[in-house]
């Protein structure tokens, strides 16, 4: 019986382990970039980085997307309870009148 | 920013009246409470007081800073109100622990490790990696908080909230070059702390 594949650690070279991050963010420009982008295209290690970092970086994102807290509606999105409410409306009153 | 919202007022803020200005403002901030919320809870750890401290003290000086003019109108109010809500978060953070700006990446990391310089790999080194489907929210949210600070709000900021580099430099105070390494230090580990937890599952 097959082995049920799992995550496996990520070994990128030496040279592009911290640029491999940025390129997945569309933060590397010109050479760099280029290089890179290039080095990726021969190197299956460094590949396999890449894809991972793309899918780990895509995961956390979902963390931060609505549908994630508030899924089918069935959780209620968090909100300030009404006494915040109550004290910002009074600091927000006092800062009319002392900020300049 | 990843996610634009129509969450902006749409004319200069620094001319109006009070009750004007307050009924924009109060428009942003019941618009944005829930996102700034939920960043909170992640850097407060969970800690839904502290969380809805951080939005409160982050409104309030959010409308300090609109009734100057300092929120730029067809600008993204959320990333503004996190930016400031991470200074706000950070300063206390100064306060309470310490936090230094420009410290090595390297003295930042827990575990980890650099490797050593390597010829390319061989095809068969290649590690099937199309299997991050399998870890859970709750695993990404622990090895997320396994992170030192510094390294969690730079993936915090980027990651999760979607600041580019520039704007999570700015909330963060520190150069572009160190939110690049953070993240890239940071990617790294959480991708090894989720290795860890989905063999450890294997085992059970």
């Amino acid at each position: 019986m097959k082995e049920p594949q799992t995550i496996q650690p990520i070994r990128p070279c030496w040279h592009t382990r911290s640029l491999l991050s940025a390129l997945v963010d569309g933060e590397l420009t010109g050479w760099v970039r280029k290089y890179v982008q290039w080095h990726v295209a021969h190197c299956p290690r460094c590949l396999a980085a890449l894809d991972a970092l793309k899918q780990l970086s895509q995961r956390l994102r979902g963390l931060g997307e609505p549908a994630s807290l508030a899924a089918d509606n069935k959780i209620q999105a968090p909100t300030l309870s009404a006494d915040r409410w109550t004290a910002m409306e009074a600091a927000w009153e006092k800062a009319e009148r002392t900020v300049p | 920013m990843r996610k634009p919202q129509n969450e902006t007022a749409p004319e200069p803020n620094n001319s109006r009246p009070p009750g004007v200005a307050r009924a924009e403002f109060g428009r942003i901030a019941r618009d944005t409470q829930a996102r700034l919320l939920r960043a909170a809870r992640r850097m407060a750890m969970g800690d839904d007081d502290r969380a809805a401290d951080l939005v409160q003290n982050a409104l309030v000086r959010g409308y300090e800073a609109f009734l100057q003019g300092r929120f730029t109108p067809g600008s993204n109010a959320y990333a503004w109100l996190l930016r400031i809500m991470t200074n706000d978060y950070i300063n206390s953070y100064r306060h309470s622990k310490k936090w230094d700006a420009g410290i090595d990446v390297d003295t930042l990391t827990r575990g980890g490790e650099i490797a050593p310089p390597s010829a390319h790999a061989a095809s068969e080194d290649r590690p099937d990696t199309a299997l991050l489907s399998g870890i859970m929210d709750e695993e990404l949210e622990r090895a997320l908080a396994s992170l030192s600070e510094p390294l969690r709000m730079c993936v915090m900021l980027v990651d999760v909230e979607g600041l580019d580099y520039a704007e999570a430099a700015a909330a963060l105070e520190i150069p572009i070059g160190t939110v690049r390494s953070r993240l890239s230090r940071a990617r790294m580990m959480l991708h090894a702390q989720l290795v860890d937890y989905a063999r450890s599952r294997r085992r059970l």
